[in-house]
């Protein structure tokens, strides 16, 4: 037969390699022959043992599936969704009836610094400008250390010390509960930058990232769209947003096209929320209601619409 | 009196601010604010301490001439109008120090047009200008008068009193209300605010009045009283900032404490211990205790004072942002205009220096085209 010719132990045993050497005696190939047997049985064996335990495993999942379970990230995907429709509704509302408000829940935020960068990459910011730092403190001493990452968008305060501080009225605080700035107005004195209590304001200092370098990269000169306006900075051009304080605006460009904010969307961890306190059916609404949640420096009475789930 | 190598000495001293300030002028206006060494952590720095700096010296030299107006102290007549002239001359240098501070230096014009009334910056601002136009109409009326120097109505002192207790005090207050700094966050704020300036701006006319020399205006009693109005006022915002500092410091607690720490025994310790309290208090002290009508003591205590005084607001205004309001906030997001240091750049230094040549300029050019009376004098040696 073709095929035990080819076999190897079907050869003779006094036959000959084609390179002249030996190959074992009858007696072993028996015994390998045994050894090769047993071994499929045991293999196939285990097998067919293994596969009705996994069927019996399956039956029992199938019974226990309903209704189905998602992993944790799609039931993260699913708060986004949320919490999209919520913005949705609250779009629907006039603005004086809607007021923005974040939830960061601490325990699930793993430090990542993604909000940082979606932030720093949807606003365009330029060196020295960050809206949204993550401070990391750590905690306890060796065995029992942990850390704690504090995410820190500007507050949106409802008493906010940066409002009556600005001598040209270029800051103020919307009917939706946002701070802003305009910056066609504002001066520079950096006045509300030093009245912060939470170091939320940056000044734009003009710099860029690739300054002294051959070449002022695209990236730096496109476009941020911060309150529904294009806003371009040019090397060596002095116009605003270039000498104006900035800070985080809730993305209130994206908001009115219907989209979260960039910080939002992007939290690996599902660690930030978004929405409108006013509706007392929204995710926001439900989580600031839980005993978990704090603020910053509640006792200087700026009442911040940023929440912390510690 | 001053002799053409002294004068000559002084001439190139000024040219030397001048240049070094003109570069620095020239820096800013070409390259914005991308040589500068303040930032978005520490907003303020060298030019918001020189504008409290020079606007502390225009109130307190002016509060000398009101007071001589409205309570009519015949013996320091002959100090009003050059007590006046100081005080614009310094304003003037306050308000230039701090313009170049704007990030959009050139839209300052919409703190008059759209002014916010609940900012005291607003206030300060409109103050200041209010202040330097009411500088001016008043040392025109004194020089109206005819020969006889400080020969003014006492309303004008009267209202110049309020008006610069008032500027005085919302400059301090600009700091004092900040909730974000628990250091500037004291009720001490303007009071301190309103000593320094006293002492420091009539610690310059001091110095002034007695270096230069006069045409009899300004005799050695004049300048014996002022040496004592100094001393009592070194010793009161000395009373005053061991107020703010014990306070603070006592029981090694608070919040502030750690601004307190940074100034005594920070990286910048010198400057409390031996610029301000050796170089600016101490040693002036004892110098008018010794010899309180000896023009050279008297001029070179004033202007030990009034020179040094900057450092104290340098130490008002820098400590009260060196402590981040989170922990693991400067290491978060890490750059250059991130951080809670700061030393003023070369071009921060320049334009202050800028502001003080200008400030030297017109009170030379006001002291040389306007009978000020006792100041005849600067240039010319008068005896």
């Amino acid at each position: 037969m073709e095929i035990e010719k080819s076999t190897p132990l079907s050869r003779s045993p006094n036959s000959k390699k084609k390179d002249g050497s030996a190959f074992e005696p009858a007696s072993v190939n028996l015994k390998r022959r045994k050894f090769i047997k047993n071994s499929l049985l045991a293999v196939g064996s285990l097998g067919a043992v293994n596969c009705f335990l996994d069927r019996d495993a399956l039956a029992d999942d199938e019974q226990k599936a309903a209704p189905l379970q998602f992993p944790e990230s799609l039931a993260d995907e699913s708060q986004l969704e949320r919490m999209r429709v919520e913005l949705l509704q609250a779009l629907k509302k006039p603005v004086a009836e809607r007021k923005w408000v974040m939830v960061i829940d601490q325990k699930k935020c793993v430090g990542c610094d993604s909000c940082t960068v979606s932030c720093n990459s949807e606003n365009n910011l330029p060196p020295g400008v960050v809206y949204r730092p993550v401070p990391k403190k750590e905690v306890g001493t060796f065995p029992n250390v942990a850390w704690i990452f504090t995410p820190k968008p500007c507050m949106h305060c409802d008493q906010p010390p940066c409002v009556p501080v600005c001598p040209v009225k270029a800051t103020w605080k919307q009917e939706d509960g946002t701070v802003i700035i305009d910056y066609d107005i504002c001066i520079g004195c950096r006045n509300c930058i030093a009245s912060c209590p939470y170091n939320a304001r940056t000044s734009d200092f003009g710099d860029f990232f690739g300054r002294n370098t051959p070449e002022i990269m695209a990236y730096e000169t496109r476009p941020n769209y911060e309150y529904s306006k294009d806003w371009t900075r040019k090397p060596g051009i002095h116009s605003s947003p270039i000498g104006n304080t900035r800070k985080c605006t809730f993305c209130l460009h994206r908001i009115r096209a219907g989209m979260l904010p960039a910080c939002v969307t992007t939290c690996l961890g599902g660690a930030t929320y978004f929405g409108d306190y006013n509706n007392n059916h929204s995710l926001v609404h439900e989580l600031i209601g839980t005993p978990r949640v704090k603020r910053l420096k509640e006792e200087l009475g700026t009442k911040p619409s940023v929440y912390y789930l510690v | 009196m001053m002799n053409k190598p002294q004068k000559t000495i002084l001439f190139t001293i000024w040219l030397i601010l001048m240049v070094w300030g003109l570069i620095g002028v020239f820096q800013r206006m070409t390259t914005g604010e991308l040589t500068l060494n303040y930032g978005s952590y520490i907003p303020w720095g060298l030019w918001v301490a020189g504008k409290v700096y020079f606007v502390g010296l225009a109130v307190g030299s002016s509060l000398l001439a009101w007071s001589i107006y409205a309570f009519n102290i015949r013996p320091l007549k002959p100090l009003a109008r050059i007590s006046l002239l100081i005080s614009i001359a310094t304003m003037i240098a306050g308000l230039l120090v701090i313009l170049f501070d704007l990030g959009h230096m050139w839209r300052l014009y919409e703190v008059y047009t759209r002014p916010n009334f609940s900012s005291l910056l607003a206030i300060a601002s409109w103050l200041s200008l209010i202040y330097l136009i009411y500088l001016m109409i008043v040392l025109r009326i004194d020089l109206k008068s005819g020969r006889q120097i400080g020969d003014v109505p006492r309303v004008w002192g009267w209202i110049g009193i309020f008006i610069a207790i008032t500027f005085s005090g919302a400059n301090g207050a600009e700091f004092a209300t900040m909730v974000s700094s628990p250091y500037w966050h004291s009720s001490i704020g303007p009071v301190l605010s309103i000593g320094g300036a006293l002492l420091s701006g009539i610690a310059l006319v001091l110095a002034v009045s007695a270096l230069s020399a006069t045409d009899g205006g300004i005799d050695e009693q004049i300048i014996k009283i002022l040496s004592r109005i100094v001393i009592g006022l070194i010793l009161f915002v000395l009373v005053l900032e061991w107020s703010e500092y014990s306070v603070a410091m006592w029981y090694g607690r608070g919040e502030d404490y750690a601004s307190m720490s940074s100034i005594l025994f920070g990286h910048y310790w010198y400057v409390f211990w031996i610029v301000h309290l050796a170089i600016g208090s101490i040693l002036p002290l004892f110098l008018l205790l010794w010899q309180p009508a000896q023009r050279l003591v008297a001029g070179f205590s004033g202007a030990l004072v009034a020179t040094t005084y900057m450092a104290v607001r340098l130490n008002h205004v820098i400590p009260g942002q060196v402590t981040p309001t989170m922990r693991g906030l400067q290491e978060a997001y890490t750059d250059k205009w991130l951080t809670f240091e700061y030393f003023p750049s070369p071009t921060e230094w320049a334009i202050f220096a800028f502001s003080v040549a200008v400030c030297i300029a017109l009170f030379w050019l006001g002291s040389r085209i306007l009978p000020v009376g006792s100041l005849k004098s600067i240039d010319e040696g008068g005896q």
